[in-house]
């Protein structure tokens, strides 16, 4: 039995080292270049592809009963990406010397043997060593052009259709507020004419870089040879990236590792999500944990303090506690249920428009006038409590109920004359019936995954403040400081480790966590970061300062491997992605846990070297 | 200002003004925030709450607007506009009347058939076609609707522009209401008729009967003559696309009906959807079903519709979708029957008309039912009465939504529900009232969500989670069960493999492990828990399901050799001269390492031996029931069970004789006496499963269907595989302080007293800590029951509901995921939603509430040690 109970063990951990020792030499792998085979089958085709892998065939009754998935790409001419072929039916495997791997833009990676170089339509080189001379010289300027041209494209011209589109929403809300044909409508008319015209031209300029550029692009092409014989001519900035695998030594391997590596973590997705980088999904991921962190940290130790410092302790602050431990244990999709129901459907259709029926003005000065008087109440009624000397039992215990209570309702009156106010439209109303804040976003996931982790931050800063003993306390009372130095000075340095790693756990916790992040927010593809540099002039500076649109559908490294293992067409060319993906993802997290670790090791030695306890 | 204090010592310095403003500040601050956080967690809830609720409250009959009537003659048909303005009745005469629905003023008449009245008239539900029988055999069809333009401020007339949004008026030959955007729409009916494609019975008969329907191609309609002829006239319309004009070509069927025990002609033709039956209905209550049995028409059915009772049909009606009818009669009962496929049926097209649905109304009244208005978008009706009562019902959840007893004066000849749902328009002979109505969930009820609902087509009442279709007949089906189904199922198995691994894991790792060995293996495992569950679905339906899938019988086995070569492992280790298992009993946890690549080589080996030795040589074919018999499924059940039973017996039970017998035994003899008998009783354990196993295939049992049942590839086996990997670290480490939390001086006792250290882990440790072990078990349970990713990825996604180990399912915490982002703000599928979120949320706050209290024991009981 004993060692059926530790089989128990070692399967546990064999389970989790196999399963980070499967992640990590698949994602390590990814991006190693494999060489290019060239197959010659007993029926005549030729193909030419890197193995994707072997198998045994269940149907197969030949002598040889593995089959073999080539990754043949060049999916524009053969409409395939894979190609399964039987073992038993090679007649011939070889490796040859120029075969290149393309990776472009679209269509997937293209595999073939360069056969000429055009200039203009002119051949200028046609051998493969000459056209591959050329190509190195040539691929490098019109990459850059075509970075350049995506930049004006994107960042300039979006640039121009962001200040054309504000100015239409000025007129809009304009619009709702005054006639037509009033001074204020006039004027952003106006405005957004200036603002048109301003921008026509500006955008005839950009145009004309851009036809420029592309016309130098165009001038440029190679002709590649397809295993099968036919030819292909493609644009040399179509071309991400290409290189005769077979030719390459462990450097020049090593090269296109670290290339790959670097597209990988600095760039933009491309061919739906499953080549290139995941750079906005790491952006997405870090500003959305960062936001959480800023609501969670605070809110979660003003909880934990009031819990146990300033609560009585009694059948209610216990019930709280059991309340809370079980929040801890609430799925995460519930929590997304409710940011969606909460965060985005009521309190952002609020921001975006106003309350969906407000009330009339006079109700609502009624409201007011009753939210001063109670307010008025509260405060006497605090300050009178302050007041009155301990003898007056009777009283002081009538106005311990009083007090919460009265103050209870002017909160609750508050919310009420917020939310209902007539005066208030919302700041987006113009762009109704599109919301703005009224749908997932970066702000409504920060929220959610903060509602999220607040319990595991209040437990672990609870436990941490718990367990700092109630002699430092009383010392420092008796030295004369107020609770809250007392707070400030002893009790919260003391229990520092404890909340530090609670918070690093909730980090970690919030980056890991998908299942909420489906419903408020995250998606397969944001075309613009959440965030941005901004100079308030409106260009972007040399200093700029960061923006954060934290309306902004955003990507989630999380959410990126749902959607590419589970959603994407092309899945089995995805899946080397997936597992890089995971990779970081897994890195990220096990960091963090391991960096709590360290850190409640190394804050408690401090204590304990400072000879404080 | 120095305080006096309690001792009354006089305090010689005061605190500094700063200080103690910070220190009240400070004090309010974390007041309000905290208070105001906690608030906030818990505030989801009761939002939650609050989003549900909606679902559960009745509706509402408003109170009426009465406007009168002239004509006392009751109307075939009545019609009312989208936006509630205007109405039109069509009399027997064929004339048309179309008024306001607020004044009752009269907007136009039309009598388009001033010289010879119409014998028959028949309209369809959801579209605007009409057509129209006359004594001489013909058919006029046409189209009757209200159409709606918008104009701008410029092209309305001046005396219009100081209308106030929503208020109608008088317009040409419609109505004119302003919408809130500041545009005018115009609201005009229109009856066009389209003479050129009169039809004609020949020889020609008066059409006494009629009635129409919709297909994708065209109009279908059924007609029955004077001379006792039922006809179908199919139009197909073909539209040439490069002239753009449609070409309609007649087809159809006639027969001569001979209505059975010599009755005189059908009271009412009925045609259901898409022309497949005719249903010839019988004042009282008799039906005949025509259909077509090979491509001839013929009656195929004959139904007694009110059960051989006195009463009499009064009123009749199909409801969207035109699948299912009501039948009222005059005993104010109202029953839906629609056909159904059983898997027996004793008709000629192997279709049966079954009465599901039977509503009833609250007070038991029993006014006759004399009209029925169905909704054109819900299975909603509005329900007219003899004594002028309205009533508002869900016909597939048989609710009563709404009532009104005392709605009009005189009984109701008509009555409609408004395109929108929002109103119900009643007609007797002196009045013509508009109600309100607040319906806004009829579907739902508790019963409909938590019990088992007839669908309509279904033969008999389901647990159904069907919430989007393809067509505007759908009905969304909104059953928990399934969904509920699939979370106790994923749990289920998560725990049946979890659970015990995490379990022992625990014991060992308190218990045996070495000190080093455990600061080592712990963290590791730890690190486990913090996996995202993402990645360990996108492992589980990426990987591991495609992996599964080629080696089931393998994997199977795998669960028998692992534990099997462990076991052999132990009492190899017995073997073992005592001084070098002395000096190597730390590093016995690497030993234990080798037996599982034994364990699973002999898996790999045993694998196809066992597949084609029990599963027929392939076991998926042996799944789906195609070959094979019942026995390979019992033996693999039984075997763990017999096995356990087995080593019970041959240790425990035997003990007493075998103890005497070999206690003066060597070491090294002894554990060959161990080996020997743990293999007598592996043979024992084969040779019992068998027999079992027989004894069970014999009585005809089978496990196909229960346990064992088709393959899918993403199933629960995968699930509760991977799902192992997110409660295994949870569990471990709750059960595994809990044990190292049990005092070393209960350890010592009992060792002193002669236990061995596996007596002392299993008598005393783990009852000391039984209560935390189950904390750790409830939390684990938590967690399975909320996993989201792993099920969303790897379980299929079906809401089917089968135990199968090898087939998939829908729990509740998925469809979230899938299902939240597509559904309409508050509408009911919404709101169900959050019904199943609460649902979930109730189930994990149960779960670990219990895990909580339990735990606050064990606390309490550990303090005592």
């Amino acid at each position: 039995m004993v060692w059926l109970t530790g089989g128990a063990l070692v399967l546990s951990v064999l389970m989790v080292a196999g399963l980070l020792l499967l992640v990590v030499t698949e994602g390590v792998s990814t991006f190693w270049p494999g060489p290019l085979v060239e197959v010659t089958l007993d029926d005549g085709r030729v193909l030419l592809g890197e193995v994707n892998r072997v198998e045994e065939d269940p149907g197969s009754t030949a002598r040889i009963t593995t089959r073999t998935m080539l990754r043949t790409g060049n999916f524009d001419v053969s409409g395939t990406h894979f190609t399964w072929f039987d073992d038993a039916a090679v007649t011939r495997t070889e490796e040859p010397e120029w075969a290149v791997l393309f990776e472009r833009n679209s269509w997937g990676r293209f595999y073939g043997i360069p056969q000429e170089l055009l200039i203009d339509g002119e051949v200028v080189a046609d051998t493969p060593a000459a056209v591959w001379r050329r190509f190195l010289q040539l691929h490098g300027p019109c990459r850059d052009r075509l970075v350049e041209r995506r930049s004006l494209e994107r960042d300039e011209m979006g640039r121009l259709n962001a200040r054309r589109e504000e100015a239409r929403l000025r007129v809009r809300a304009a619009l709702l507020d005054h006639p037509e044909g009033s001074l204020p409508v006039l004027q952003a008319r106006e405005n957004q004419q200036k603002i048109d015209d301003a921008a026509d031209e500006e955008f005839e300029g950009i145009a004309a870089r851009i036809e420029q550029l592309d016309t130098e692009n165009r001038r440029y092409a190679i002709r590649v040879l397809t295993a099968d014989g036919s030819g292909k001519v493609m644009a040399l900035d179509e071309i991400v990236r290409a290189f005769p695998a077979n030719r390459q030594g462990t450097g020049g391997k090593l090269t296109i590792y670290l290339s790959r590596a670097f597209e990988f973590i600095f760039d933009e997705p491309r061919e739906a999500n499953s080549e290139g980088g995941v750079f906005p999904a790491i952006v997405g991921t870090l500003v959305m944990t960062l936001i959480m962190c800023m609501l969670v940290v605070p809110f979660g130790i003003l909880a934990a303090l009031y819990l146990r410092e300033y609560a009585r302790a009694g059948w209610a602050v216990s019930a709280v506690r059991i309340a809370i431990n079980n929040l801890a244990g609430v799925p995460s999709i519930v929590f997304g249920v409710f940011g969606l129901g909460f965060f985005c459907y009521i309190l952002g259709a609020w921001i975006d428009g106003g309350p969906t029926s407000p009330a009339s003005a006079g109700s609502w000065f009624v409201y007011l006038g009753l939210l001063l008087a109670l307010l008025g109440a509260a405060v006497f009624a605090t300050w009178h409590r302050t007041r009155l000397p301990p003898a007056r039992r009777s009283e002081q215990n009538f106005l311990l109920w009083v007090v919460p209570a009265l103050w209870s309702g002017v909160a609750l009156l508050f919310v009420t004359v917020v939310w209902f106010s007539p005066w208030f439209n919302g700041f987006y109303r113009a762009e109704l019936p599109n919301p703005t804040f009224g749908k997932g976003g970066l702000l409504w996931a920060s929220f959610t995954l903060a509602l999220l982790t607040l319990p595991v931050v209040i437990v672990a800063t609870e436990e941490a403040l718990a367990a700092v003993p109630g002699s430092m306390r009383e010392g420092s009372y008796a030295c004369g400081a107020s609770k809250f130095q007392t707070i400030w000075r002893i009790v919260l340095p003391r229990a520092m480790p404890g909340i530090m790693t609670g918070i690093i756990l909730a980090m970690a916790r919030g980056a890991g966590e998908v299942a909420p992040l489906m419903l408020v927010g995250a998606v397969k593809l944001a075309p613009e970061l959440p965030v941005s540099a901004v100079d308030w002039s409106g260009s972007v500076g040399p200093l700029p300062t960061l923006f954060v649109h934290s309306e902004r559908s955003f990507m989630h490294l999380g959410f990126h491997i749902f959607d590419l293992g589970f959603q994407s067409q092309n899945s089995e060319a995805a899946k080397p992605m997936v597992f890089t993906t995971t990779l970081l993802l897994i890195s990220i997290v096990v960091i963090l846990n391991v960096f709590s670790i360290w850190i409640r090791g190394r804050l408690r030695k401090k204590f304990v070297a400072s000879g404080g306890f | 200002m120095p305080d006096k204090s309690f001792t009354g010592v006089e305090r010689r310095r005061t605190t500094r003004l700063s200080v103690r403003i910070i220190d009240r500040v400070a004090r309010v601050l974390i007041t309000v925030g905290g208070i105001g956080t906690i608030l906030a967690v818990l505030m989801i809830m009761v939002f939650l709450i609050w989003v549900v609720v909606p679902l559960f409250t009745g509706g509402e009959i408003g109170e009426g607007a009465t406007i009168p009537r002239s004509n006392a003659e009751a109307p075939l048909r009545m019609g009312v506009d989208e936006y509630r303005i205007m109405g039109f009745l069509l009399l027997r005469n064929g004339q048309i009347r179309v008024y306001r629905l607020d004044t009752g003023e009269t907007i136009e008449t039309l009598t388009p058939f001033a010289d010879t009245p119409p014998s028959s008239a028949a309209m369809a539900r959801s579209s605007p076609e009409v057509a129209f029988g006359f004594p001489d055999g013909s058919m006029v069809p046409g189209r009757m609707e209200f159409s709606s333009r918008f104009l701008d401020k410029a092209h309305v007339p001046a005396e219009f522009h100081d209308m106030k949004p929503g208020e109608p008026r008088r317009f040409e030959s419609g109505m004119v209401q302003k919408t809130p955007e500041g545009q005018y729409r115009i609201q005009t009916f229109a009856l066009t008729l389209e003479e050129d494609r009169t039809a004609r019975v020949e020889p020609p008969s008066p059409i006494v009967r009629m009635d129409l329907t919709i297909k994708p191609t065209g109009p279908v309609y059924a007609l029955l003559t004077e001379d006792s002829r039922i006809l179908i006239r199919e139009a197909t319309e073909k539209r040439n696309l490069l002239t753009g004009r449609t070409r309609v070509t007649w087809s159809g069927d006639e027969i001569a009906l001979n209505p059975p025990g010599d009755r005189p002609l059908p009271d009412r033709v009925l045609l259901s959807d898409g022309g497949r039956f005719v249903y010839l209905v019988w004042r009282d209550g008799f039906l005949a079903r025509l259909g077509r049995v090979e491509g001839e028409l013929q009656i195929v059915e004959t139904v007694d519709l009110l059960r051989d009772d006195d009463a009499e049909i009064t009123a009749l009606s199909f409801i969207t979708g035109k699948s299912t009818f009501l039948v009222g009669d005059s005993r104010g009962r109202v029953r839906a029957w629609f056909p159904v496929r059983p898997e027996r049926s004793g008709t000629l097209d192997g279709t049966v008309l079954t009465n599901a649905h039977e509503l009833l109304t609250e007070d038991g009244s029993v006014s006759p039912v004399t009209a029925f208005g169905p909704s054109s978008r819900a299975r909603l009706v509005s329900v007219g009465y003899a004594d002028g009562s309205v009533r508002l019902f869900h016909v597939t959840s048989g609710k009563l939504v709404a009532a009104r007893p005392t709605a009009l004066a005189q009984p109701v000849q008509t009555i409609v529900i408004t395109p929108k749902e929002d109103g119900i328009v009643a007609v007797s002979r002196r009045e013509i009232a508009t109600f309100a109505v607040l319906a806004e969930h009829p579907d739902v009820s508790i019963v409909s969500l938590f019990g088992k609902v007839w669908y309509e087509g279904y033969p008999e009442p389901e647990n159904v989670w069907q919430s989007t279709g393809g067509t505007d007949a759908f009905e969304p089906k909104l059953g928990l069960v399934p969904l509920i189904f699939g979370t106790v199922k994923a749990t289920l198995y998560s725990m049946l493999f979890g659970l015990p691994i995490a379990l022992l894991a625990a014991i060992f790792a308190s218990e045996f492990l070495d000190p080093r060995a455990k600061s080592m293996v712990k963290p590791t495992i730890e690190i486990m828990a913090s996996l995202p569950s993402v990645v360990l679905g996108f492992l589980a339906a990426l990987v591991i399901a495609p992996f599964v899938e080629d080696i089931v019988p393998h994997c199977l086995t795998a669960f028998f050799t692992i534990p099997i070569s462990l076991m052999l492992g132990a009492y190899v280790w017995q073997l073992l001269p005592r001084p070098f298992a002395i000096r190597m009993g730390r590093f016995r946890i690497f030993f234990m390492f080798l037996c599982f690549p034994i364990g699973l080589r002999a898996a790999a080996m045993l694998g196809p031996v066992i597949e084609s030795a029990l599963f027929a040589g392939d076991i998926r074919m042996w799944l789906d029931g195609q070959r094979g018999s019942a026995f390979g499924g019992f033996a693999f059940l039984l075997f763990p069970m017999v096995g356990v039973a087995m080593l019970i017996l041959t240790t425990r039970g035997l003990d007493f004789k075998l103890i005497p017998m070999t206690s003066h035994l060597d070491r090294v003899p002894l554990a060959v006496f161990d080996l020997c008998r743990f293999l007598v009783t592996l043979l024992l354990t084969l040779i019992l499963t068998a027999l079992l196993a027989f004894i069970l295939t014999r009585a005809g049992l089978d496990t196909r269907g229960a346990v064992f049942g088709t393959y899918s590839q993403r199933n629960a086996l995968v699930v509760g595989f991977v799902m192992g990997f997110a409660i295994i670290p949870i569990i471990f480490t709750i059960a595994e302080d809990a044990l190292s939390a049990v005092p070393d001086h209960l350890r010592s006792a009992s060792l002193g007293a002669g236990a061995t250290p596996w007596q002392t882990a299993i008598r005393i440790v783990v009852p000391t800590a039984m209560s935390g072990l189950f904390s750790a078990v409830m939390i684990g349970l938590g967690r399975a029951v909320g996993e989201t990713m792993i099920v969303l990825m790897a379980a299929g996604n079906t809401p089917i509901m089968d135990w199968s180990i090898f087939s998939g399912f829908r729990t509740l915490s998925a469809n979230l995921a899938v299902e939240l982002p597509e559904a309409v703000r508050d509408s009911t599928h919404y709101r169900t939603l959050f019904l199943a979120a609460l649902t979930l949320f109730a189930m994990t706050f149960v779960v670990n509430s219990v895990a909580e209290v339990v735990r606050a024991r064990f606390r309490r009981k550990a303090v005592q040690l």
